[in-house]
């Protein structure tokens, strides 16, 4: 190990920016300052009140029908991983799951979670254990309870599948980085007649949640979802910075409209040049 | 500090990577690489943790007599599969048989259904039970006339209706919504990483 180190070391080289990467420096550089200014802002009290999301309302609903019905209601964190493009989708379904998680054991609805990535199954199983810790009824926790089914995509689809039409679940609930599985699931529910909530931030499955699922989250409103449903100020605050970002993206959109219209591909070339 | 060590850890290591991505410092390289090769050893213990699950479960299904035949078929071939890879290696021709004659085959049904489903998902969405159900019917029947024979035998230039559809409020749409995504996503990983967000450590806030 010691060898090891000694080469990383002696392989250290001067400290160089990558030239071609400047322009997505700046970009990560401007969100994260409207970020942390927007939860700054909410942390003074200034909390911002978002817009109603009919797909997270939606969830109290199809959890409060899945009880009323003695039916599962199943949760799936999306096939995405935690270490590649799709993680913050993970990540925002992983968020959601907290909330689904304490609803169900405040109702005592039965809740089945599947998972296809064995990194992210641990971390479901978790987040259900402490919220069915923090409601008092840790023992409905079984080991059916949060299931890992398989990591191969079809192969975890036609599980998922299986388990959706045995159990005849009362809601599905889909949430995270969706591939061609996604019709699959969605269909699968909408033969038992499930409520269906999907949400991803991927555009070509998009168009099958918005045409399988009774509420469907497109893409940002998914990673606005866990503050959404919590009402935490800090993440509130944080979704306010994502809009002032999005004011200077709708600018800068304008400017280049023009600027092509005009001839000019200036704004073209300072992307293609730094913005790697 | 049950979760302010992972905060912690998560905290530096998503640094190191940012760092490694925008600055050209070999010291940076190696320790990335080291890194996600530390990744690739934790997934390889999540996948045990995960399949204990796996047959915990189908186990306790055979116990109480609740879906023998799969689990135990479940069972038989992970079971199977594993001895076989780890006696005669992934790359061995019995191991390369079982995979390339059962689970290749099965993968490409299930893949081979989405065709159908396809069908019943869009002609329940095609219900024009409200004003945007009626405008996402018009548009699919345009296209759809588009992308056959029919649109063309309608009008020579008709092709150019869904180019049209395709290329300008459609692409709109989606770069808007792949904007205000990319937006979400970075603002997702810096709540993580700078530990406001720790949901995923379970529990909520």
């Amino acid at each position: 190990m010691d060898s090891r180190w000694r080469q990383i070391r002696e392989k250290g080289g001067s400290m160089v920016l990558y030239v071609e990467r400047l322009l997505s420096l700046a970009t990560l550089l401007l969100i994260s300052f409207f970020v942390f200014w927007g939860i700054f802002t909410a942390k003074r009290g200034n909390v911002p009140k978002i817009r109603r999301i009919p797909g997270l309302e939606a969830i109290t609903e199809a959890i409060g029908r899945a009880t009323e019905l003695g039916k599962a209601v199943h949760f799936n964190p999306g096939i995405g991983d935690l270490t590649s493009e799709v993680a913050p989708q993970t990540l925002a379904g992983l968020d959601i799951l907290t909330y689904v998680a304490q609803t169900c054991a405040n109702y005592g609805a039965e809740l089945i979670v599947t998972n296809r990535n064995a990194v992210v199954h641990p971390i479901t199983e978790e987040i259900v254990r402490q919220a069915y810790a923090n409601q008092g009824v840790i023992d409905l926790m079984k080991p059916e309870t949060v299931r890992f089914l398989s990591d191969e995509q079809f192969a975890y689809a036609a599980s998922a599948m299986g388990i959706i039409q045995r159990e005849r679940v009362a809601a599905n609930i889909m949430i995270g980085a969706y591939y061609a599985e996604a019709l699959l699931l969605a269909e699968a529910a909408a033969q038992v007649g499930a409520i269906q909530i999907g949400a991803t931030a991927r555009m070509y499955q998009l168009p099958f949640f918005v045409a399988t699922c009774d509420y469907t989250l497109l893409g940002d409103e998914m990673y606005a979802g866990g503050a959404a449903v919590t009402g935490d100020a800090v993440r509130l605050g944080s979704i306010l910075g994502q809009d002032y970002v999005k004011i200077v993206c709708i600018v800068l959109g304008i400017i280049g409209a023009l600027s092509a219209t005009l001839g000019s591909t200036w704004l073209n070339d300072l992307f293609a040049r730094f913005g790697n | 500090m049950r979760r302010e060590l992972p905060s912690v850890v998560l905290f530096v290591v998503g640094l190191l990577l940012i760092l490694e991505r925008f600055l050209n410092v070999g010291l940076l390289a190696e320790v990335g690489q080291e890194i996600r090769t530390w990744g690739i050893i934790v997934a390889a213990f999540a996948v045990a943790v995960a399949s204990m699950n796996l047959i915990v479960v189908h186990v306790r299904n055979v116990r109480q007599h609740k879906n023998v035949v799969y689990s135990l078929t479940l069972l038989l071939a992970l079971v199977g599969m594993a001895g076989l890879g780890i006696a005669t290696g992934t790359d061995s021709s019995g191991y390369k048989f079982w995979y390339n004659s059962l689970l290749s085959p099965m993968s490409s049904a299930m893949f081979a259904m989405l065709a159908f489903y396809i069908a019943s998902a869009a002609y329940r969405a095609f219900i024009a039970k409200n004003a945007e159900a009626a405008v996402l019917l018009i548009s699919a029947v345009l296209l759809m006339l588009g992308n056959v024979a029919l649109g063309e035998m309608i009008h020579p230039n008709y092709g150019a209706v869904s180019s049209w559809i395709m290329n300008v409020p459609n692409l709109a749409g989606q770069r808007g919504m792949m904007i205000a995504s990319a937006i979400g996503a970075v603002a997702t990983s810096l709540r993580v990483l700078v530990g406001i967000d720790r949901t995923h450590f379970g529990g909520g806030e």
